[in-house]
């Protein structure tokens, strides 16, 4: 899927992955953020073939105009989770909109994990 | 002359610290304009540093592995936006090293702030230079050739200080 917005020149799409990847180079620039991971076996297997994945460990669903993005990250010891959640939420809301010019509706971050 | 800081110093050290970050809040948020330019850096540091100054407050002892570790546990339970993180992980790395020493020297000043910076850039996956990280980690290593040459605090702060105002 993708979102659509048209002007009087005509329509512009932009894909899911497309704000994956510029959602996920959001989220790496957040302090605490050690990496993101795929949530299902089958993504790790698709990694394996393919060279590099830039939307890994982002989810995007898209309806009309409006985003959704699901996140899955690990990050580092010692830091308070509630606070770097808080901060990818916003730093991703701004990036994706600012890129996009479309609405962020949501940003769900699930911590998978925890590297020492 | 101070050679050596001890925990009573200390305690009014970070108080201090706290004092000076709250008058000039309105100065930091006007630099804000990384990731996002909604101008809360100032605010978002003063709160983490709030949190971290009232758990000095509370502590009953006047040890320095007790007083460390409640500034360190202060600013991670008060951390705010990405620079209080960023601020609470210098100040952890601070406090590890400053917490063995019951008085520290300049030296253990400088060893503390190094810990401090390579804490805070072992935080972020994609270090950005321009940052509070460069200015901490410029600072620290200026600090060690500081602290060899002057034993005395008011001027090995004086000159650290400089090195960061000239970034």
């Amino acid at each position: 899927m993708s979102v659509t917005t048209s002007n009087y020149y005509g329509k512009i799409f932009i894909s899911d992955e497309a704000i994956a990847s510029v959602a996920a180079s959001a989220a790496l620039e957040c302090v605490g953020v050690v990496d993101l991971v795929n949530k299902k076996l089958s993504d790790n297997f698709a990694e394996l073939f393919k060279k590099q994945q830039l939307g890994k460990g982002v989810k995007v669903i898209t309806n009309g105009n409006r985003i959704f993005i699901d996140l899955f990250v690990i990050l580092k010891y010692g830091i308070s989770i509630s606070a770097v959640a808080e901060s990818i939420k916003k730093t991703i809301k701004y990036k994706v909109e600012e890129f996009s010019g479309m609405i962020v509706d949501a940003v769900n971050v699930n911590v998978v994990g925890v590297r020492v | 002359m101070q050679k050596t800081i001890n925990g009573a110093m200390f305690r009014k050290m970070v108080i201090g610290a706290y004092n000076n970050l709250d008058a000039n809040k309105k100065y930091i948020d006007s630099l804000n304009v990384y990731p996002v330019p909604d101008g809360d850096t100032g605010n978002n540091m003063f709160l983490t540093m709030k949190s971290a100054a009232t758990h000095v407050n509370d502590c009953t002892t006047n040890n320095m592995d007790g007083l460390a570790e409640s500034f360190s546990k202060g600013a991670l339970r008060g951390a705010r936006g990405n620079s209080g993180v960023i601020l609470s992980q210098i100040i952890r790395g601070l406090s590890t090293e400053l917490g063995l020493h019951n008085d520290f020297t300049t030296k253990n000043f400088a060893d503390a702030m190094a810990v401090g910076a390579k804490m805070a850039y072992k935080a972020v996956a994609a270090p950005k230079e321009g940052t509070i990280l460069t200015v901490i980690r410029v600072m620290a290593e200026s600090a060690e050739a500081i602290a060899k040459k002057c034993p005395d605090f008011e001027e090995f702060f004086k000159q650290v200080l400089q090195v960061g105002e000239d970034i």
